[in-house]
Parts: structure tokens; sequence; C-alpha cells
């Protein structure tokens, strides 16, 4: 019975995952600038790989026909998915940060500049 | 979306199919066979063969078994190419020095914390690799390739400083590498070695018994087998790989203030 459910989470998460790379993708093709295009790559980093990774370390952990190796493939699946959720963000962050201060991407349009009013830095 | 971009969307990924079609049906070619060939065959077979060891080298991996073993001299002119090119770089900069304290703040804080997190992580998988290239694939190019990673990452992240603080200057990344192409080449001569000294026949790079040789390095640690040899080579590529290309890497990331000699004696010979 835990088995099942597990499974069922897992299958849930990496649906979700499939969603956000979806929405990842459309906002790549169709977002106006630089910044708000890294925006939906970073959308599908994180919630296109580290939830489905969570996802599939779940449903590893489920599946009893795998045998004893099935925590080796949960721990890396959910140590890789952690590892990312920390890195994928700094990558993006140290891009928008680079292209921001450099002012080679343009940041039209825009509604609200902390950084230029004093707010960061 | 215009119509155009959806015809190109579509071809394109028709044409992709029906690639993977053509080449999965062997239309481009046959495809790798199924059975081995008589020469894989039998380097699977003596790779790990504790009832015949004088064909074996007594490493589970194979191809780290044929890469230091069975063409052992290759890998060393290999490994001795790569080092001729890190000179060459070191050459063609010649006359720069570090200065600590210029004052390269390296990338913001987030980025600072999120590396702090990973280089030990780094630095334990490119061990791990190393140490067991006769085990798992792998082997030292792989593991120092791993340690250089982090060394670039480190320059990349906290500056310049980061290293040169450490220790790690070019001078001492340099004595590194030759300590690093010093072991290899001590591995390769040292049953030789002992050969002459006992009295004993014995071959360059070799590694387990041989015909007409009773010599033969240590076979099992603890309860892993060491692969003879090909343990040594591994440790000391990987210290050689790590250094030479952070060597490199740090060379060229030398700043403006660093490099003035070496610009300057160009000019000079214009």
């Amino acid at each position: 019975m835990i088995e099942l459910v597990l499974v069922a989470a897992g299958l849930t998460l990496i649906a979700i995952g499939v969603f956000y790379d979806f929405v990842g993708a459309v906002g790549l093709l169709r977002l106006p600038n630089f910044f708000t295009r890294l925006h939906a790559a970073t959308a599908g980093a994180i919630g296109g790989a580290v939830v489905p990774m969570i996802g599939a370390s779940l449903v590893a952990l489920g599946a009893e026909y795998l045998g004893p190796p099935r925590f080796f493939l949960a721990g890396a699946a959910f140590a890789s998915g952690l590892l990312l959720m920390i890195l994928a963000q700094a990558g993006s962050h140290a891009i928008a940060r680079a292209a921001y201060l450099s002012g080679e991407a343009p940041r039209e349009p825009i509604l609200y500049d902390a950084l230029e009013k004093g707010g960061g830095e | 979306m215009r119509l155009r971009e959806v015809v190109v969307a579509v071809s394109v990924a028709l044409m992709v199919l029906l690639l993977a079609y053509v080449v999965s049906a062997g239309g481009l070619g046959p495809l790798a066979p199924r059975e081995l060939r008589e020469l894989a065959r039998s380097y699977l077979a003596n790779a790990y063969n504790p009832w015949n060891v004088t064909q074996s080298s007594l490493s589970l991996e194979a191809v780290t078994a044929i890469v230091w073993d069975y063409r052992g001299i290759d890998t060393f002119f290999e490994t001795s190419v790569l080092f001729a090119s890190i000179v060459g770089v070191s050459l063609i900069f010649r006359g720069y020095r570090e200065r600590p304290g210029i004052g390269g703040r390296g990338l913001s804080e987030i980025v600072k914390t999120s590396t702090r997190v990973l280089l030990p992580l780094i630095l334990v998988a490119g061990v791990s690799i190393a140490l067991h290239g006769h085990l798992t694939p792998g082997g030292g190019f792989q593991g120092g390739s791993f340690i250089a990673v982090l060394l670039v990452l480190a320059t990349v992240v906290f500056s310049l400083d980061f290293l040169v603080e450490r220790g790690l200057a070019s001078g001492r990344l340099l004595a590194l590498r030759s300590a690093g192409l010093l072991g290899v080449l001590a591995t390769s001569v040292a049953l030789l070695a002992v050969g002459l000294a006992l009295g004993i026949d014995a071959y360059i790079f070799q590694n387990m018994v041989r015909e007409g040789s009773e010599l033969s390095m240590p076979q099992w640690l603890l309860d892993r087998p060491t692969g003879g040899t090909l343990l040594f080579f591994n440790v000391f590529e990987a210290l050689a790989v790590a250094a030479g290309l952070a060597l490199a890497f740090l060379v060229l990331s030398l700043r403006e203030e660093e490099v003035g000699e070496a610009m300057a004696a160009g000019e000079w010979h214009e």
C-alpha cells in the first residue's frame, strides 16, 4: 500500500515537472527581454528538473521489484535534485547580475528598477 | 507565430524522426556488431583473470587495464605531450608574476556561498574517481580533470587570489605537475629497478607476474584488488592532470598588472 502511495506521489511530481518544462519552453520563446527569458529558463530548471528528480526518487523507493539497489537510485536522485536546487538559481543569479551590471542586455519593457534606485549592491 | 516558423519546426522534427528510423534500421551502414571480435574477447577475458596472472592485470576495468598496462608506453607519451603543452603555455607567458591583493572581488555573495557548498563535493568525487580507476569507469585523467575544474571554479568565483593565498601559485602547480609525471615514470620502472638490484629478469612497465619474471606489484589492498601499477598510475596521473590544467587556466586568467612584463617583452621584440 505504502509503495503504491509513493509511486503515485512520484508520478504526480514528474507530471508537475512536465508542466513546468512546457511553461519554460513557451516562456523562452515568447517573453520580451533577456531577464524575463532567464526567469523562464530558471523556472524550467527548478520546476522541470528538481521536482521530477525528487519524484523519480519517490518512484524508485516505491518500486519494490528493483530490490535493494532502489535505495541507491533514490538517494542519488534526491541528492542530485537538492544540489541542482542550490546551484541552478545561483547560476541564473550570476548571469543576470553580469548582464545587468554590464548593461549589455536591454532592460525594456520595465516597470520598476530597485537596483537603479540604490536598493541593491 | 507565423506559418513559416511552424512549417520549419515540423519539418525539422520530421527529419529527426526519419533519420532515427533509418539509422535504427541500419540504412546508414551496419550497426555495431553483437558478437565481439577476437581481440576484444581476449582483452575482456584477461583484464581480470586470477587463474592466469601472466596474461592479466587483475583490474576489473578493462579500459584502464588496456590504457595503463597493455599499452602503457603510449599512455606515458600522451601524458608527456600534455606536459609539453603546459610548458609551452608557461613559456609564452614568461615574465609574469602573481601579485595577491590586486583586488578582484569575485562574484556576488550568493554565488560564493553555493560554491562553498559545492567545492568539497567536487573534490571527493574527483579523488574517488581517480582512486577507483581500476574498479569502475574513470581513472586518473578523469579524476584529475574534476580537481582541475574545482580549481578553475574557485578562480572564477573567488578571484585568482584564492589559489595564490593557498599556496597554489603557478610555481607550485608546475612542481606538482612534474612530481606527478616523475611518479608515473618511477612506477613504470619500479619493478625493473628491483629486478636489477636482486639480479632477476624484469620488464619496463611490468605489472603482474609475467612469462620469465617472478616479480609482481602488490595485487591486493586489504580485500580489494589494486590492479598492481594501475592504482599508482591513476593517482600520479590525477595529480599531474589537475596541476597541469589548473596551471594553464591560471596563466590564461592573469590580470593586466601581472602580465605587464610579458607584454612588454613582446613589444620589445617587435
